[in-house]
């Protein structure tokens, strides 16, 4: 075995340059398959960061239905033991009690729909980082009694701080909540979709409003990373029995997770045209390092060398190449890719005010992470385990006689 | 010459020339018609946009704009509806009340955009009639019956002919109440949409406020829509009071996709060019060391060695065009083909369905990528060319002749 696997070596570096040129094809090939894939599952990383504590969290614990009804009927009792027990999970960064609704709000004779939201002012804070969208206007306290509220509603609504609006909605078993008050802040959001919606009042005062004493709609948990969801999960559910519904974010936003998915599956079939192409360039390789050496074959095989060993041989050495190519590749991407996960590449120009205006960052993120590397060190291999098999049934079809006249 | 020689060249080693030429037109093939799908669905999920509620133009005041008020109406707007579906270019013209309300039903309550329509004028336009799934077009209840989306009736917890309850500000600016009967649930691709849209008749929304016949949206559809521009430029001039947009203004995230989408083809093109350069420049230095004695003899009875350089250059090239076309020739053919039949993808269709985009979808690839692409390969030949170039014209005659490959 040893007396293989050194011929084999030494055969490798016998003619340094033509091992060298099949080595940096594969070389390149890990490189690109690599790129490709942290770029893509980088942006996916991104979005649900994102979304993530844009606003809805990474779990939510809601009472039974309350998902589908969004009824404050459906809200459940804030218990503080409870929230206790939630933090001390291990990687639960933050749990955010909220009181959510629907409601008209009105100034003057304009009348909207909007989010009403009950929350901490300080967790709220920590999680979405709402302090710093503030644009006018103070922060809410624990117990203030008036709105924080989006620039897009305040500008439809043509109200600046110090005027009162009217909240106009439905509260806790059918209870009609109405309420003037008066507006203390201004937060601007860039995502449209919140900026013309979303109204903020202090937990306190939204459970006096809705005639819902101590009563909350949603628990928004953070966690400190993504990739533990499942075990978060797992057990803040032990902490609740069935009258509760524990949801993680991909239960939340099915809509980013499909679109995530079928982002996804035209990035893998990309991925494949990339493997094509790779798997073409080392499979010509091989060959060509093959044929350059019928005469070699020919030669060995007269002098009594078995085909068989010879297959062995020449299989090891593909294997040898293949490794040097891989390892080589992933050595020079580790660096490249952790520096592209810390500097993502910036956007410039007309697209990233695009973005901008979209709320997002105008970056492409990466993802530097070890399935990553796996995957594609697994994928390359093999392919190039493919193409090694070129060679034995060289060998194995070849006729000395002719092999030695070449 | 040097060509002819060069195209000689590359048809000696048969295998080896075929191996690199099939890398690259797969490369391309695939390449090129994955660019045509993405850009293709691009495409249908604009045109469903467009016959599901946008229309080809919309007009609208200039206050509704800002503060979508439904009192912000547009003047003499029915009549205006009129003067606009005389046009030769305008197939026809719905002219809608919008209003911002909320929809309750026992369980709960949303905030939805209330549309009323004239049901058999939105019937030209869009093609909202075609998605009802159960129930009937405003056929089947006589008093307030209302078209809501599939999402929305799960949401609210409501069947058909359920009742529901529309709240909103009236023209008047008092809250009013008004209880309507599902006539019909639809579901179009987008979810979105479905969530968020109820469809009731305009006379009903009239009589509920009290109002006149008051218009806020005039959504035209156009015959076909390469008159786009031309009855744009048209209805800008005779209503310069009002705000005029196509498509285009009304959802710019569309037009986002569409530069996203160009940008991250072009970078996915790039890259399956980058592997092919690999791959060329090994098969050509493998060559090119095949054959160190000949390039010797060459250069030993006289072969300028700029003449050696450019022959390496031009084999190359024309190895790299020569599998671009025919990849280029099969990924048309297939585009032109699937262009005409369309994809199904149903078997995406819940993901697909959350970002408005149809299952069934025609590839397609703007004219320019082609000269794009061409012009990329071209570079890749040429880059791949150089270092196996720059190694020949480097040779020692002497030596190399004496060299036994």
């Amino acid at each position: 075995m040893k007396t293989y696997l050194q011929l084999a070596w030494r055969n490798l570096w016998r003619n340094k340059r033509r091992t060298l040129i099949a080595s940096a094809s594969i070389f390149f090939a890990v490189i690109f398959a690599l790129l490709m894939r942290s770029m893509q599952e980088g942006s996916y990383d991104y979005m649900v960061d994102a979304s993530v504590s844009m606003y809805t969290g990474y779990i939510q614990v809601h009472a039974k239905e309350y998902w589908d009804k969004r009824s404050i009927d459906k809200s459940m009792e804030l218990s503080l033991t409870r929230i206790d027990k939630i933090d001390s999970v291990k990687h639960v960064t933050l749990v955010t009690p909220r009181l959510e609704s629907f409601s008209l709000i009105s100034y003057g004779n304009v009348t909207k729909v909007a989010s009403i939201v009950g929350i901490h002012p300080e967790l709220e804070n920590k999680m979405t980082d709402l302090k710093n969208k503030l644009i006018s206007g103070k922060y809410l306290t624990e117990k203030a009694r008036g709105v924080m509220i989006a620039e897009g509603l305040a500008t439809l609504l043509k109200i600046e701080i110090g005027d009162s609006v009217v909240l106009y909605g439905q509260g806790y078993h059918g209870v009609t909540a109405a309420a003037q008050v008066e507006v203390e802040g201004i937060v601007k959001f860039t995502l449209p979709a919140l900026n013309k919606t979303m109204v903020y009042l202090s937990l306190d005062y939204s459970q006096w409003l809705y005639a819902a004493p101590n009563r909350v709609t949603t628990l928004s948990i953070m966690i400190d990373e993504a990739k533990k969801i499942n075990e978060v999960h797992a057990a803040v559910s032990n902490l609740f029995d069935e009258k509760y519904e524990v949801m993680m974010w991909s239960e939340l936003m099915p809509e980013l997770v499909q679109s995530i998915e079928v982002d996804n599956a035209g990035g893998i079939i990309m991925l494949g045209i990339l493997y094509v192409v790779i798997g073409f360039g080392i499979f010509g390789t091989v060959m060509m390092m093959t044929a350059e050496r019928t005469r070699e074959f020919g030669i060995l095989i007269s002098i009594g060398m078995k085909k068989w060993r010879l297959s062995y041989v020449s299989f090891l050495e593909s294997l040898f190449l293949s490794f040097i190519g891989v390892l080589a590749g992933i050595i020079v991407s580790i660096p490249i890719l952790y520096y592209l996960k810390q500097n993502p590449i910036p956007l410039t120009g007309e697209m990233a005010d695009v973005m901008l205006k979209f709320g997002l960052d105008p970056i492409i993120p990466f993802r530097f992470a070890a399935n990553i590397f796996v995957d594609q060190f697994l994928t390359v291999l093999v392919i190039a385990m493919i193409s090694a098999l070129y060679p034995l049934s060289y060998i194995r079809k070849l006729n000395p006689v002719k092999a030695m006249k070449k | 010459m040097l060509l002819n020689l060069a195209w000689k060249n590359i048809w000696r080693n048969k295998k080896r020339s075929l191996i690199i030429i099939t890398a690259i037109t797969l490369g391309l093939w695939s390449g090129l018609f994955s660019v045509a799908v993405m850009i293709g669905s691009w495409d249908t999920t604009v045109n469903s946009t467009i016959d599901r509620n946008l229309s080809h133009i919309q007009i609208h005041t200039k206050e509704f704009k800002d503060e979508s008020l439904t009192s912000h109406y547009i003047p003499d707007g029915n009549k205006l509806a009129d003067e606009i579906s005389n046009l030769k270019e305008v197939k026809d013209v719905t002219a809608r009340v919008l209003i911002e309300g909320m929809a309750s039903s026992p369980n709960s309550s949303r905030g939805v955009n209330i549309i009323g329509v004239d049901p058999s004028r939105e019937k030209n336009v869009t093609t909202i009639a075609d998605y009802i799934t159960q129930g009937e077009y405003f056929n089947g209840i006589k008093r307030n019956p209302i078209l809501v989306g599939e999402k929305l009736a799960d949401k609210l917890g409501l069947k058909l002919r359920s009742k529901l309850v529309l709240s909103f500000q009236s023209i008047d600016t008092t809250l009013t109440y008004a209880a309507f009967r599902i006539v019909g649930i639809y579901k179009t691709e987008s979810s979105m949409f479905d969530g968020s849209n109820v469809f009731v008749r305009k006379s009903d929304l009239y009589k509920t406020m009290n109002s006149d016949p008051i218009v806020n949206e005039i959504a035209i559809r156009l015959n076909s829509s390469e008159d786009l521009d031309s009855t744009l430029t048209i209805l800008k001039e005779n209503y310069s009071s009002l705000v005029v947009e196509t498509w285009k203004d009304l959802a710019p995230e569309l037009e986002m996709m569409y530069e996203f989408l160009i940008i991250e083809m072009q970078i996915f093109l790039a890259i399956i060019m980058a592997a092919l350069l690999f791959g060329i420049t090994n098969t050509m230095l493998m060559s090119v060391l095949d054959r160190v004695r000949e390039f010797g003899v060459l250069i030993a009875v006289g072969m300028k060695r700029v003449r050696v350089f450019f022959l390496i250059m031009i084999e190359t090239i024309l190895l790299s065009l020569f599998g671009g076309i025919i990849g280029m020739v099969l990924g048309t053919f297939t585009i032109w083909y699937f262009s005409d039949k369309g994809i199904d993808l149903s078997l995406f269709s819940e993901g697909l369905s959350a970002w408005g985009m149809p299952t069934i979808l025609y590839p397609i690839l703007p004219l320019y990528f082609y000269g794009v692409l061409t012009i990329m390969i071209v570079v890749t030949g040429i880059l791949a060319a150089i270092y196996p170039s720059i190694k020949t014209i480097k040779l020692r005659p002497a030596d190399a002749i004496r060299t036994y490959g």
